[in-house]
């Protein structure tokens, strides 16, 4: 007899799981998120920050669907920071800063202000399923509860293995048990399980500091918020503090490898390379004399300080040693230590691109447990899950966003065609189409399939559509207004730095000349392109559409071309082994990751342009016989 | 089964010593085995075994065959492959051919062994290319050059080309995706747009030998001209070695050009005899001038042939100065009394070549005019560079040049390191259509293991 049913269960109550059952229960699906300690939802187990570079489109995008982690970030935000102002718009990002206790609050008041939503503290054990499908889970207390779905986002809890020092202890956060009977329970139902790790930094207490010693950063003045839809109120802001190690502090470290999990191979996870520990950078760039060190504030209620750039595994007393050569920390006091921590997670070529497990119908993983790493990773994640549990409960197909469409569909084709073998961050860099996948238009990618699957409020579409229709009326009015070859224009045009006139041009080229804004040629109409008229979002999209102009046009054609292999589906029922000119490599890979589009296959590590022409003839192959077994339907 | 076993005569047809039946497949033992009943069941790969091949179907003998097994992937298709050494001879090797497919063997198709080899990665793109040149070249040059690309001469080229891009690449993608990173450090600007103005050039310099890779395989277009009735058809024939074109002493004799193929040093040319130009009334003869004017702009080479026993004249001025690549002159009829001396030449031509055709003694001059010309005229690649002759090389490395030209511009423009970045990306997207392609993790790899990166 089960305790209660449910449409779906999520199990975990990080980043991923806050996202994804938000989403169920939006989309009317009775749903009950289950977690080992109700005040740890939505904990920001490492610094104290969402957004970032590549981050914070994620963020956006989450936002434009109807996603909740930009709008609790905002509610949190103590600092804001616009990044890489000095590169082009498509790589602007923005970072906020968070009341690490302020963000847990919000987040939890809002799913518990959430229809359809259950939250219970309970730690699941296993999992039940009927053949190959997924019925719901029993918890430690010997509870069993029915679901027609199960998302699981476990973040680092599954078989989570602390490590300070050569002292290590079992756990998924320091504090936290870990949750060992789930990783039991997944790898019982044939799912292959690998071992990853991560490491955060020791926590300080903020009263122990020499600020007078740091340089401080501090919040934009006119921040721009990660929401496109909420108007937060401005919390107080807080600035950041810069400090660096020095030759005492590496000298220190360097005498201490031996007792580093890391160094003595004790920890045989793989961590992540774009995030290593400070003895890691230590070791492996000799030739650094020193390594910035950010101070962030954890909270407006609280001294404790996050030390960003100083994740570490060694013993404390060490921590202490290294933490004290630099002079502003000369007296510092540790409030926690810092630690690695390894886990297992599933490596995520075992999903369909729904986010679903291949094996086992309404079995979605999101977040930390498909071996990515980061907040923002694991809501889009968790976003995409929840939807696409929730469309599988009702039959429809799931939502896949293309990879030239939103960062969310980099991260998961890039997941769940090549894998991963380290904790997976996104960078710009991932992305072919980063030109026409920015900030500043995640909306405009995204919100109309948000309002369509029901995610997003009909008043925030509305205001989507607003909006577009004010950046089109704003680009109307730059393609008809001209600047004629005048004198009076030309001495103008000198005085704002914006080059010559040899004929006469609209106001749209003019805005694509590098320099310049809206604001400069502001002065040739300071009526109808007056600042009260347009707000700074629609002049931020319109003056990147025109700086980006003849690339996007590129970029996009580029998207279309490959389009065609992404629309090309592959039927399940193509046996590669009967595919003629692949090789075995090619064939062992392909029969592994089942892709579900020729431009999926296309990307798999390992399949050559070679390959690929040998499945799309086989493909035709297949269409041709399979159109002729047809029976005759006499139309 | 993925594939099936084919099989095909792989020694030309004809009479020989020797002629070879290649099988390859996963059938391919068993399939021998029904010929070779004394064949081991499991022959050593690589080593030949004298055994009688009698037919699977009433146990005739056939022959006495040295029998060698190549097993995957050791092949060259990467799949087991056996060959059938037999005595040659077209009938007979047709009818163990027929005994082979009796046995379970499908007619291979054109090229299909060279296919399944690339297509179990046993080649390259480049390198399945330079088989069907190898295959198909007419001359020992350009066997050269296939042989060349075969080895991965241009395979190494092209990867060098490309390890320089990506090293480009990675430094714009750090400054992108890592700027607030304390040690990642600005692009400078100076560097990186001499970094890409070289590989350019190094693209350029690939290119450049299109031209000359291209008279390797398909010969050099080589024009003979001059006004009527001077001896361009005897000059024809006499480097042909053959009375391939009408003469006589009629002005006017060749009306149509006549082409053919001259093999020397290694070299293929190909002779095209044009009709004289003149003045006329004569309407064919006419159209016949024109056809001379349009092979003589599309020549790589030109004989210019002159009669020593006319005056030379303002026409014959004319049609010298009008031809702009390197030209052989030859003076001929010097056996007749003669009306005027041989004009000065411009740099680019070789000669005067004073003579009289219709002398069996003008070949050797002939000749070593020929390849002197050939050789001034820079007509080959180098023997030190690496040459394509393939318009997919040509293509794909024109858009790489095109690309990094532009990703040159928006550096020294001061232009977004993501607009650089969007140019480089194509340009390493050509360069892989060439030798395989570029994917996110291999420049993230570059950056993590340059850079002290990590908060």
């Amino acid at each position: 007899m089960s305790e209660k049913r449910y449409n779906a269960i999520v199990i975990g109550g990080g980043h991923a799981g806050c996202e994804a059952a938000h989403a169920l229960a939006r989309l009317g699906i009775s749903t009950c998120l289950m977690t080992m300690n109700l005040d740890t939802i939505a904990q920001m187990s490492c610094n104290p920050a969402i957004g970032g570079l590549a981050k914070s489109q994620l963020v956006r995008e989450v936002d434009a669907m109807g996603g909740i982690i930009a709008q609790v970030a905002d509610l949190a935000a103590i600092q804001y920071r616009r990044l890489n102002t000095s590169k082009g718009p498509a790589v602007w990002a923005t970072r906020c800063q968070c009341d690490m206790a302020i963000y847990r609050q919000q987040m939890q008041r809002l799913l518990f202000g959430t229809p359809n939503l259950d939250l219970k503290q309970r730690q699941v054990a296993s999992l039940i399923v009927r053949g190959s499908r997924v019925a719901g889970v029993t918890t430690t207390l010997g509870e069993t509860f029915d679901a027609d779905v199960v998302v699981i986002t476990t973040g680092t809890f599954l078989g989570g293995l602390c490590h300070i020092g050569l002292n290590r202890f079992q756990a998924g956060r320091a504090g936290e048990s870990a949750s060992l009977e789930l990783s039991q329970s997944l790898a019982s139902l044939g799912l292959t399980l690998g071992r990853l790790k991560t490491g955060t930094t020791p926590r300080l207490d903020g009263r122990t500091i020499r600020w007078e010693l740091t340089e401080e950063q501090p919040s934009d003045p006119d921040p721009r918020r990660l929401s496109h839809f909420h108007q937060a109120p401005l919390l107080p802001q807080r600035s950041c503090f810069i400090t660096y190690t020095n030759e005492e502090t590496h000298e220190v470290i360097r005498q201490n490898l031996a007792e580093s999990p890391l160094f003595s191979g004790v920890i045989q996870g793989v961590g992540p390379r774009y995030c290593p520990s400070i003895e890691d950078k230590v070791f492996r760039f000799p030739d650094k004399d020193r390594h910035q060190v950010f101070l962030e504030p954890q909270g407006l209620d609280t001294p404790e300080v996050y030390p960003n750039g100083l994740s570490t595994s060694l013993p404390l007393r060490v921590q202490l040693a290294y933490l004290r050569s630099i002079p502003a920390l000369q007296q510092v006091e540790i409030t926690r230590p810092g630690y690695a921590v390894e886990y297992d997670f599933v490596p995520p070529t075992q999903l369909f691109p729904s986010l679903q497990v291949k094996t086992f119908e309404g079995l979605y993983l999101a977040g930390q447990i498909n071996g990515t790493s980061g907040y923002e990773e694991a809501a889009a994640q968790g976003l995409m899950a929840g939807i696409n549990a929730a469309r599988w409960l009702e039959q429809r197909t799931p939502i896949v966003l293309r990879r030239d469409q939103a960062y969310i569909g980099v991260l998961i084709d890039d997941l769940v065609t090549r894998g991963t073998r380290e904790p997976y961050r996104m960078f710009t860099s991932r992305a072919e189409f980063r030109l026409l996948l920015r900030e500043d238009n995640a909306d405009s990618r995204l919100s109309r399939i948000g309002f369509e699957i029901g995610l997003l409020p009909e008043h925030h579409y509305r205001q989507y559509c607003r909006k577009q229709e004010q950046i089109e009326a704003l680009t109307e009015l730059l393609r008809s207004r001209h600047i004629t070859t005048t004198p009076e224009n030309e001495t103008l045009l000198a005085s704002l730095a914006l080059g010559g006139l040899s004929r006469c041009i609209t106001l749209q080229e003019l805005l694509s000349r590098p320099g310049s804004s809206l604001d400069k040629i502001a002065s040739f109409f300071p009526e109808e392109l007056s600042p009260d008229r347009w707000p700074p979002q629609v002049v931020e999209a319109v003056t990147t559409q025109a700086h980006y102009a003849g690339y996007i046009e590129r970029q996009r054609r580029q998207a279309e071309r490959l389009q065609q292999l992404e629309e090309t589906p592959i039927p399940d029922r193509i046996c590669y082994a009967q595919v003629a000119g692949l090789s075995r490599e090619a064939r062992d890979k392909l029969e592994y990751i089942r892709p579900q589009t020729l431009g999926q296959a296309s990307r798999i590590a390992g399949i050559t342009p070679a390959a690929l022409t040998a499945v799309m003839i086989h493909l035709a192959k297949d269409r041709r016989t399979h159109s002729q077994a047809l029976p005759p339907t006499g139309r | 089964m993925a594939f099936d076993t084919i099989a095909a005569i792989a020694t030309p047809t004809g009479t020989g010593g020797i002629g070879i039946i290649r099988i390859s497949g996963p059938e391919a033992l068993p399939i021998t085995r029904r010929l070779a009943r004394r064949l081991p069941l499991s022959p050593p790969s690589h080593h030949m075994l004298l055994v009688p091949l009698h037919s699977p179907q009433d146990g005739s003998y056939l022959d006495q065959a040295l029998v060698v097994a190549m097993l995957q992937p050791h092949s060259y298709t990467g799949e087991d492959v056996v060959e059938l050494h037999c005595h040659g001879g077209p009938v007979h090797l047709s009818s163990v051919l027929r005994a082979v497919l009796a046995a379970g063997a499908r007619p291979a198709e054109p090229g299909e062994f060279t296919r399944r080899a690339f297509l179990n990665g046993r080649l390259d793109l480049l390198q399945a290319e330079a088989i069907e040149e190898l295959i198909e070249a007419r001359s020992e040059r350009a066997c050269q050059l296939a042989r060349d690309h075969l080895e991965g001469h241009l395979s190494a080229t092209v990867q060098e080309i490309r390890e320089h891009l990506l090293e480009a690449l990675t430094l714009v993608e750090a400054s992108l995706d890592f700027s607030l990173e304390e040690h990642v450090y600005a692009v400078d600007r100076d560097a990186l747009a001499s970094a890409l103005t070289r590989a350019r050039q190094e693209i350029d310099a690939v290119l450049s030998t299109y031209d000359q890779g291209k008279r390797l395989t398909e010969g050099i277009r080589c024009a003979i001209a001059g006004r009527p009735n001077s001896g361009k058809s005897t000059l024809f024939n006499r480097l042909l070695q053959v009375e391939r074109a009408i003469t006589s002493p009629t002005p006017g004799t060749t009306r149509d050009y006549l082409d053919a193929q001259l093999l020397l040093d290694g070299q293929l040319y190909w002779l095209v005899d044009t009709a004289g130009i003149g003045d006329t009334q004569d309407s064919i003869e006419a159209e016949g001038i024109r056809r001379s004017r349009q092979i003589l702009a599309g020549a790589d080479l030109v004989f210019l042939v002159a009669d020593s026993s006319r005056p030379w004249g303002s026409a014959d001025r004319d049609l010298l100065e009008q031809i702009a690549t390197v030209g052989v002159f030859v003076w001929n009829k010097v056996d007749l009394p003669s009306r005027s001396v041989p004009p000065p030449l411009p740099e680019h031509w070789c000669g005067p070549l004073c003579l009289s055709l219709i002398q069996p003694d003008s070949l050797a001059p002939l000749q070593a005019a020929l390849i002197e010309a050939t050789g001034k005229g820079g007509l080959l690649p180098s023997t030190e560079s690496v040459a394509i002759c393939r318009e997919r090389h040509r293509d794909a490395l024109q858009r790489a040049s095109a690309n990094l030209g532009q990703a040159t511009i928006s550096t020294s423009e001061g232009k977004g390191e993501e607009l650089i970045a969007c140019d480089l990306r194509l340009a390493l997207e050509a360069i892989g259509e060439l030798s395989g392609l570029v994917t996110p993790d291999e420049v993230l790899g570059r950056i993590f293991s340059r850079f002290c990166i990590g908060k």
